[in-house]
């Protein structure tokens, strides 16, 4: 099974974890999810089941994505995972402990940059930090590194309104990155953005993930990004949202847009789509 | 039945550069044009200049005014520190205590659910039209006008603290709160700057109450004050004296608010209609 399971293995990780300081290695975090269930009231009284039953697991360092219809409940079940919000049934464990709200060890990246207007990209970025109270100097350097590293060198200084759509969500992926969570949770990060824009940010994230070895759950309504970023891909049914498969990827890293027009990713893409309740044939 | 519409809208951008090299200089030869046809037509009129000063009486009543030794009564300078002081403390007071109170409230819902209606019901009454009821209960001196002014600065600022404090998106919340914060990391780091524009519209909006009800209250009496100087004014017919007040009375409001405008664009610069120049 499991190398945890294994006294000697788990001893050895755990020296290695004691010698990962900022910036060293670092290492994903394991879930479980067991039976979710998630009912919202709405203000008329009625209740609306936005996610049933869904149970899965992704082991440390993996990457998972999360694909259904719009209104799905990917975005809840995304919140249940962080901690914002609190499941109707069920439970999620991180690491072995349950999660009771938002955890430290976990980055969250929106839709929306959500990047406050009066911040420069490095004051944006630091938020977390200084909301974590943890050592500015240390993490304004390592800011830095990740600005680089993500190709916004140049622009530390300049306000959101000054970024184009692309900058923007990479500088809020800084900001989720910089205190070193083990879990990045991302809903639908690049569905604003345009589509080249949006492969190249694919791209730059699938290397962010080699560099760091995060765990990352990446909830996206495209298939073909699913398949093309994650290992597995999760597709949940429309309205209440319920696990109708999940689909182990198998493509070798690191990822290349070649592998795409495989026979092999093409028809895993069909199943999708056919799950999904997809109509009509392609030509 | 609909709820009033109370609180101020942010300010709407500016249209910058409309203002050219030739209007810059248009402006003030209209102005001197202005002037000296007034200040002929009373001279040809024989109007007299209790009915309508000539502009020069009117800088010689300034002159006069700024000229006077400082402790002597014809001197203006005491009068404008009386007006300026009751002004800038009731403004703070009153300013302060509206946003501390709406900040309380957005915090607490009951308590929104209870100021709100009375809020709004005193809000569309007049300050000004209580001022003879607070001199008969703070006298004469500083205090009524203090009083009158906190009361006039208060609500602006209650309403468009409210108003701003709500107009937080959910997003930045679930940020902030993905990262652990607690209430008041929220409230500072996000919730207040957020609601800037807001409280600045608000700012402005209680300037001019504050001026108003300042020199209102001083209508009613008092021994300092330039609503106390126009009120004897009058009574000496003293008509470029008054003019000479009301000009010290604009440049007062005037700068005060330039003061505003200055802070206004230098703190939230970043928001939309701010700093961009034209629009549309």
């Amino acid at each position: 099974m499991r190398a945890a399971n294994n006294p000697a293995i788990s001893l050895l990780n755990a020296l290695q974890e004691i010698e990962a300081s900022p910036g060293g290695e670092l290492r994903g975090s394991a879930i479980q999810a067991r039976r979710l269930s998630k009912m919202y009231r709405l203000s008329s009284g009625d209740e609306v089941l936005a996610l049933s039953d869904a149970s899965f697991d992704v082991s440390a360092g993996e990457f998972v994505s999360i694909v259904g219809p719009s209104g799905c409940g990917k975005s809840t079940l995304l919140k249940l995972i962080g901690g914002l919000s609190t499941p109707s049934q069920g439970e999620v464990t991180i690491d072995g402990r349950q999660v009771d709200g938002p955890r430290r060890d976990v980055g969250f990246v929106f839709q929306d940059p959500t990047l406050l207007p009066w911040r420069n990209v490095i004051q944006n970025a630091m938020l977390g930090i200084e909301v974590l109270g943890l050592d500015r100097a240390i993490y304004r350097t390592r800011a830095q590194e990740l600005i680089d590293l993500v190709g916004l060198h140049g622009f530390e200084k300049a306000r959101p309104s000054e970024l184009s759509g692309g900058m923007q969500q990479r500088s809020a992926i800084v900001r989720a990155l910089l205190h070193d969570p083990n879990l990045l949770l991302m809903d639908e990060p690049f569905g604003a953005l345009a589509a080249m824009t949006r492969e190249s940010m694919g791209f730059e994230l699938l290397r962010i993930w080699e560099s760091r070895r995060t765990s990352i759950v990446f909830v996206t309504h495209s298939v073909p990004e699913a398949l093309f970023l994650a290992d597995r891909v999760i597709v949940l049914s429309p309205r209440p949202g319920r696990i109708l498969d999940i689909i182990p990827v198998g493509l070798a890293r690191p990822r290349e847009l070649e592998m795409m027009g495989s026979q092999d990713v093409g028809q895993k893409a069909t199943h999708i789509r056919q799950l999904l309740g997809a109509r009509g044939r392609a030509a | 039945m609909s709820a009033p519409s109370v609180a101020a809208r942010p300010s709407q951008p500016r249209r910058l550069g409309v203002r050219t090299y030739h209007s810059r200089l248009l402006l003030p030869l209209v102005v001197a044009g202005i002037l000296a046809l007034w200040e002929l037509a009373v001279i040809i009129t024989q109007l007299n200049e209790i009915i309508l000063p000539r502009p020069t009486s009117i800088v010689r009543a300034l002159m006069d005014g700024f000229a006077a030794p400082v402790a002597s009564r014809a001197s203006y300078f005491p009068h404008i520190a009386q007006t300026l002081a009751e002004v800038t403390a009731g403004y703070a007071v009153g300013c302060t205590s509206g946003l501390v109170l709406a900040t309380i409230s957005v915090r607490f819902s009951l308590l929104e659910q209870l100021f709100r209606p009375l809020v709004v019901a005193f809000q569309s009454m007049p300050k000004i039209a209580l001022a003879p009821l607070i001199v008969v209960w703070f006298g004469f001196g500083f205090n009524s006008k203090f009083v009158l002014v906190i009361l006039a600065t208060f609500f602006p600022l209650f309403v468009n603290g409210i108003t701003g404090f709500k107009s937080v998106e959910e997003g930045p919340i679930n940020l902030m709160r993905s990262f652990g914060a607690n209430r008041w990391q929220i409230f500072t780091k996000v919730t207040f700057p957020m609601a800037l524009p807001y409280i600045f519209a608000g700012l402005e909006i209680a300037l001019v109450h504050a001026i108003t009800s300042a020199i209102a209250a001083e209508f009613l009496g008092g021994q300092l004050g330039l609503g106390v100087m126009i009120l004897h004014m009058e009574q000496l017919l003293d008509v470029a004296g008054i003019f000479s007040v009301l000009m010290i009375l604009a440049c007062l409001g005037g700068l005060l608010n330039a003061g505003l405008g200055l802070a206004r664009r230098h703190i939230v610069s970043w928001a939309p209609g701010e700093s961009r120049a034209i629009e549309s």
